[in-house]
């Protein structure tokens, strides 16, 4: 899969999910983690990354690294898909 | 209890009677056992009854022998009994036994600072005929409701804002700033309310209106001692002070020529204040309860049990999400302003079940929480704080999983989530809402679904910056659990739980809530306890569970805390739903109000429907959106 159609279907799933819709709500320069998705609402952004790419998210893999920007989660879901290839 | 309403006349023209007959008829729940109406020239005072003490003469509005002062009076002035001996001594005469009758005699021999020897609740109007001016007050903690509006010609007054809408002069509109501050505290913060140009009088405050004039103080406010006079005090013996205080706020409490019961929660603080009362009363007690289908929110094992153990005669009713979904357009009608929870409407129910049992007046255990310790919030910040002295810890952030013990999709995070979560910054850490910031800033989200055009409205205003112009100097001195409980007494306390879940929900139902630890006296000591000793390490309410050894079951003393919660926006969405949810939420409906945006709501409906909803954020959007447009259709366009 490309990093342009994970990235695309990223942040649909986040406008849609987190964000009633509004795509001008998704800025890339604040932290995804607070901003965007809540402490209760992170669950929903696991079940869709391991759905809808097939991966095993890992409790250590949590970390802002891998989940505090769309650019991080993009980068961490196409290293965990090219790893299982 | 009672409604009051009221208005003075400053274009030369007289009150007019038949416009107050109208204002108060709004306010019949509040008081259904008889109303009065007095017009003496420019000015006019109305109120509805609901007689508790001397029912045979203390009909209103009431005046002074001399007739120069005239009172409408919604509470209880609970040591009226020391105040009336006091007044007596002083050669005041009286001719009833009502608490009423001794504010008028207080404030003719004190003046306006009659509500400083006031022990309390209550919102009244006085009709000064000589200094010609209205004097109004309402007490410390903001039990009891005031509101007031200015047109062209009049100055106006109510318990609740439907009776000033009733008044032709009177526009209906929605305040943005207002909603503003509803989707980021949960509640306004006073004076402002969710209408325009209607404004609620703070707690704490009284306001003299002469003419078109309008002179407010504030008289009391919630304070700390600074933090580093606080004493490290000794366990027992402030246990001990703390319940010989109670004991006697209770007391004065159970003053009554009608029956009293209590709410019977299931925690601390109900079972302590129903002991504490039927140990006062001396006879058997009434005791009233709610119960859930949905064993998430239910309690009912401990309330039998706390029932059981302290033999009361116990009553409950059972909510279903039918239920809330059922009464929920009656609830935000008493209300008056949009709420994110569906917990006020389980509180309905059950006034009405006291209501059908007979009863007029309960006890309950509200503001125990806030005074001495007992919210998740404050846990959270402790642990919070305590995590970011030393940020590389392994194991501090571990105890993020100590909080919140009852939300399963807290639960269910490892904890490297959780960290990302409340993770604290720098910055964070100076900043004077530490404590509320996460919360306010989840809450906020939701005015992602404001329309374009309402969100023009609000423009730049920065809620939170209004808010803290407002802290008094001293907040900076006070520790950051006194911070803490400053903002939950001040704001949370009388803006949501007395009002929206408290004095409306009880009054729908024509019953008064009376609450012990909400005494200022009671205030007074919790406020000066230090911050240790209310948690101690993350044990919530200390000293209260000290103050109720022997007192309170221990198998009820050392329960995990559960929060009262009800289910949410579930509710609102199965098979058996009203009508009204789908009609609110249509299109049409949603772009008649033009608060919020279409494509938004069916973004987040679509989300409902198709059972993807899981997060506290969804469900707050959902009651939040539902509740605003019930108040659009109920109150603006109608």
């Amino acid at each position: 899969m490309e990093t342009t159609d994970i990235d695309r279907e990223i942040r649909e799933f986040l406008v849609r999910n987190f964000l009633f819709g509004r795509t001008e709500a998704l800025r890339d320069d604040v932290s995804l983690l607070g901003n965007v998705i809540d402490s209760t609402g992170a669950l929903e952004l696991v079940a869709f990354l391991q759905d809808r790419f097939g991966i095993t998210l890992e409790d250590e893999d949590m970390v802002p690294e891998n989940m505090d920007s769309v650019r991080n989660v993009v980068t961490y879901v196409k290293r965990k898909l090219d790893s299982k290839a | 209890m009672c409604g009051i309403a009221g208005l003075l006349k400053f274009d030369g023209t007289q009150a007019d009677p038949n416009m107050l007959g109208k204002m108060i008829a709004t306010l019949g729940h509040r008081g259904p056992d008889a109303s009065g109406i007095h017009v003496s020239g420019i000015t006019g005072l109305a109120h509805a009854r609901l007689s508790i003490i001397d029912l045979e003469n203390g009909a209103q509005p009431m005046s002074t022998a001399d007739g120069r002062l005239w009172i409408t009076f919604n509470g209880e002035i609970f040591n009226y009994i020391e105040l009336r001996e006091k007044l007596i001594a002083k050669g005041h005469q009286f001719t009833t036994r009502s608490d009423t009758e001794v504010i008028l005699h207080a404030y003719r021999e004190y003046g306006q600072d009659c509500i400083n020897y006031f022990n309390g609740q209550w919102s009244f109007a006085i009709w000064d005929a000589e200094e010609r001016h209205l004097f109004l007050s309402r007490d410390r903690m903001g039990v009891r409701p005031l509101f007031y509006t200015q047109t062209a010609s009049s100055f106006l007054f109510a318990s609740e804002i439907k009776a000033l809408l009733g008044c032709p002069e009177v526009p209906r509109e929605i305040d943005p700033l207002g909603m503003d501050q509803v989707f980021t505290f949960w509640v306004s913060l006073p004076p402002r309310t969710v209408f325009k140009n209607i404004f609620q009088l703070p707690p704490g405050h009284s306001l003299v209106v002469t003419g078109n004039h309008l002179r407010d103080r504030q008289y009391w406010s919630p304070s700390y001692a600074p933090e580093e006079k606080v004493d490290a005090g000794d366990d027992r013996e402030l246990a001990e002070g703390l319940l010989h205080l109670l004991r006697d706020a209770t007391r004065i409490r159970l003053r009554s020529d009608v029956p009293v019961g209590s709410y019977l929660s299931g925690g601390i603080d109900s079972t302590l204040t129903t002991a504490l009362v039927e140990k006062a009363a001396g006879n058997r007690l009434r005791s009233f309860s709610i119960t859930f289908e949905d064993a998430e929110f239910d309690e009912s094992s401990y309330q039998q049990e706390a029932s059981s153990l302290l033999g009361t005669q116990h009553s409950s009713m059972c909510c279903s999400g039918s239920d809330i979904a059922r009464v929920f357009p009656e609830v935000i009608r008493n209300i008056e302003q949009p709420v994110v929870r569906t917990a006020p409407a389980p509180m309905f129910l059950l006034s009405q079940l006291v209501h059908e049992s007979g009863f007029k007046v309960v006890l309950t255990g509200e503001g125990a929480d806030e005074l001495l310790g007992g919210y998740d919030i404050f846990k959270e910040a402790k642990i919070r704080r305590f995590w970011a002295q030393n940020p590389h810890s392994k194991w501090r952030p571990l105890l993020l999983k100590r909080m919140y013990p009852y939300l399963k999709d807290i639960q269910r995070q490892p904890t490297a989530q959780l960290k990302n979560f409340f993770r604290v910054a720098p910055a964070d850490l100076v900043n004077p809402f530490f404590s509320h910031l996460l919360r306010w800033e989840l809450t906020s989200k939701l005015k992602l679904l404001f329309s374009a055009d309402f969100r023009a409205a609000i423009g730049k205003y920065d809620a939170i910056g209004e808010l803290q112009d407002t802290l008094p100097s001293e907040f900076y001195s006070w520790s950051h659990f006194a911070q803490a409980q400053y903002l939950e007494a001040k704001y949370f306390l009388s803006g949501y739980l007395l009002s929206s879940q408290g004095d409306r929900m009880a009054m729908a139902h024509s019953v008064e809530g009376r609450y012990p630890f909400l005494d200022y006296r009671v205030v007074d000591f919790a406020a000066n306890v230090p911050a240790n000793l209310k948690m101690k390490v993350l044990n919530e309410k200390y000293l209260l569970k000290r103050a109720c050894e022997g007192i309170v079951p221990a198998s009820i003393l050392h329960r995990t805390k559960q929060p009262y919660r009800a289910p949410d926006s579930r509710c609102f969405f199965n098979t058996a739903a009203p009508t009204y949810v789908e009609e609110l939420l249509s299109p049409c409906v949603i772009r008649r109000h033009g608060i919020f945006d279409g494509h938004a709501v069916s973004t987040l409906v679509s989300k409902f429907r198709a059972g993807r909803a899981s997060s506290v954020k969804d469900d707050m959007a959902l009651v939040g959106l539902l509740s605003t447009q019930l108040l659009a259709s109920q109150f603006i366009n109608q």
